[in-house]
């Protein structure tokens, strides 16, 4: 095997800047497959994280029927009991109790139906990306009463201006009509247009006023412990499931995939999008092993006659060449492999894309990626380049070894 | 079996020298036989005869070349004798071993354990040094390194080149790389090291030493040859000259 090496060695040896040209060709891909996997990890860990710390929490709790109410307030009438099992929960690093309620914002002789969302305010009740959104005035704060922030396409509706006040009346055969007269201190400016004219975020207990009960809830949003990306998918829905049973079926938990099907729907799409766009550098660069093994054993000719005409066997002369494709492609793959991962390693400690700034705060992404990459994932993009370049030079070796001596003997290429 | 006179020379025997190794001379033990062989080309639809029903036997420990002027089936013959051609009709025989119904990975097993080869334009394989090619065909054997290595040392002394044991052929001058394929050729302890015109690219000197150095081999080792040539120089050093007409020995 250490004659095969050397002999190998020397012959990729022979032709340096081909040899050389043909390493990056396989590193390339791998580099680049690492770096796309990278990237890849970091927009659906920006998503998730939108999605989840701001809005959809890793799990939500609803009334069973929630889903079937078409009509009226699907309200968990006492939240108490929920959050005291939740709080007990050891799985479970923080959660929110939300209130959203249809009404009608009033002001002058103008009105609108908006949709009213009763938090509790400070970041460790809210889980809600509301606050981010604030474009003027301030957000809410702890101990905040008869205060409100609203979208800023609802604001020019009703002509309104924050630091005035405006009606909102909630009605419904379920839980009565409800007034409130806050005064606007901020306003929202949310990526979607739709939501920027029917937004308004209020305290809790505000809200809770609305419907006439201070143990009123429309959902609890649950955020778990240790959960980095949406490949973490199978833990969630254990612990889903787990809620589940110990809340029993007056409740539904759900997912944050089934709560935001959008989010999932855009997973299926990155990923193999880049694997994709990967595996045409990966085809280009088992194409180029190829034709360097087969330019190589084309040079070799008469060296393989002779070689064939000392007795070695056609698998030996075919090993010799997969050793050389095992060389190259070996070698490319591990650097590749290692300045790829050094590349994510890098990238893992905050990556911001210049430029787009505003196009990543707008959709509610963070505009600051953290590359990552698996172990699995690694060894998958050099163990398939790998393979790649060693099924390329099954040809060129497959012509070598098929030669006959004498006429190689003579080959005058 | 006793094949005195058959095409003129006595049979050799091996013997013992006073230290108690081998002495070798030519024995009856047949390394080659070849029985109506023919080779034919065809080209074009045209067919062209290179060999026509040669019979022909060489003994263990003979030195022995091809005559005739190019294009008379010398090469074509010595290849067919190494099982590198497939006779048009006809059989060949190595030893006890007929080579007809062999696959082409038997006939290269057999050039491995039995059959030398020394070629005209020496092709030594360009990345390895002169000790490594001496090597290469004891490596593809599978002969153990240390043994190799010291078989192939030993080798290059003989043939007075071990001071070049580390240099790659592109640094040797044609005898040298000759020298360097010769032992290659014998390294491995073949039946029969057949060469194909081994001093037509050498100047007098290096013909002269090369053939000086075989004959020692031939003698010293027993190491049977077979020579394709129309080099007067080696043709004058051999025991046995079988001329080739048109394919035909005549």
């Amino acid at each position: 095997m250490r004659f095969s090496l050397r002999l190998a060695w020397r012959n990729l040896s022979r032709n340096r800047r081909r040899s050389v040209l043909t390493l990056l060709a396989v590193l390339l891909p791998v580099l680049i497959l690492d770096l796309m996997w990278g990237f890849s990890n970091a927009v659906q860990r920006n998503l998730f994280e939108s999605t989840t710390q701001l809005e959809t929490g890793h799990l939500q709790v609803h009334r069973a029927d929630y889903r079937q109410l078409q009509t009226g307030l699907p309200l968990i009438q006492n939240v108490t009991p929920v959050l005291q099992i939740i709080a007990q929960d050891p799985a479970i690093e923080r959660f929110a109790v939300r209130l959203d309620l249809p009404a009608l914002a009033a002001h002058g002789d103008r009105s609108r139906g908006v949709l009213l969302r009763g938090v509790r305010p400070g970041k460790a009740g809210q889980l809600s990306a509301l606050d981010k959104w604030v474009r003027t005035g301030r957000p809410l704060k702890a101990g905040d009463r008869k205060v409100a922030l609203a979208g800023s396409n609802l604001l020019k509706a009703l002509h309104l201006k924050v630091g005035q006040s405006v009606i909102l009346l909630s009605a419904s055969l379920r839980t009565g009509t409800g007034v409130l007269i806050p005064k606007v201190v901020g306003s929202l400016a949310p990526p979607s247009p739709q939501l920027s004219r029917s937004i308004i975020e209020l305290p809790l207990a505000d809200a809770r006023s609305l419907v006439h009960n201070p143990q009123a809830a429309s959902s609890v949003v649950v955020l778990l412990k240790d959960i980095s990306g949406p490949w973490d998918q199978s833990r969630i829905e254990r612990e889903a499931r787990s809620l589940q049973a110990k809340l029993g079926p007056d409740y539904l938990v759900e997912t944050w995939a089934e709560l935001a099907p959008a989010t999932v729907g855009l997973f299926k799409i990155i990923q193999p999008l880049y694997l994709a766009f990967s595996l045409i550098f990966f085809l280009l660069g088992g194409l180029v092993v190829l034709n360097t093994l087969y330019l190589s054993v084309l040079e070799r000719t008469r060296e393989l006659g002779v070689v064939l005409a000392l007795g070695s066997s056609r698998r030996r002369v075919l090993g010799w060449i997969e050793v050389e494709a095992v060389l190259l492609a070996g070698l490319g793959a591990l650097l590749g492999s290692a300045l790829g991962l050094a590349l994510v390693g890098w990238g893992s400690l905050g990556f911001r894309l210049p430029g787009f700034y505003a196009e990543f705060v707008s959709i509610g992404l963070n505009n600051i990626f953290y590359l990552s990459i698996s172990p699995a994932e690694a060894a998958l993009s050099a163990g398939l380049m790998f393979v790649l370049a060693l099924t390329a030079a099954a040809y060129p070796g497959w012509r070598a070894a098929r030669l006959e001596p004498v006429e190689a003997m003579h080959f005058a290429g | 079996m006793k094949t005195v006179g058959a095409y003129g020379h006595a049979p050799l025997q091996r013997k013992n020298n006073v230290n108690g190794e081998n002495r070798y001379k030519m024995t009856n033990e047949l390394v080659v036989r070849t029985e109506r062989l023919s080779k034919s080309y065809v080209a074009d639809g045209i067919e062209t005869p290179a060999v026509r029903g040669v019979n022909l036997k060489i003994r263990a420990g003979e030195f022995a070349a091809l005559a005739g002027p190019s294009g008379s089936g010398k090469s074509t013959l010595l290849h067919l004798i190494g099982g590198l051609l497939r006779p048009t009709s006809g059989q060949v025989w190595i030893e006890q071993q007929a080579l007809g119904g062999l696959t082409p990975d038997q006939l290269a097993r057999l050039r491995l354990r039995r059959i030398g080869f020394v070629f005209q334009a020496y092709n030594l394989i360009p990345v390895l040094t002169a000790l490594e090619n001496t090597e290469f065909v004891m490596e593809l054997q599978g002969v153990p390194e240390g043994q190799r290595r010291d078989r192939a040392l030993e080798l290059l002394s003989i043939l007075e080149i071990a001071e070049y044991a580390d240099r790659f052929p592109n640094k040797l001058s044609g005898g040298e790389q000759q020298r360097v394929a010769v032992a290659r050729a014998v390294a491995a302890r073949p039946a029969l090291v057949l060469a194909d015109e081994p001093t037509a690219n050498l100047d007098s000197e290096s013909g002269q030493k090369l053939m000086d150095l075989l004959r020692r081999l031939n003698h010293e080792r027993g190491v049977t040859f077979l020579f394709a040539s129309h080099d007067p120089r080696l043709l004058n050093q051999v025991e046995r000259v079988i001329e080739l007409h048109d394919g035909v020995i005549g």
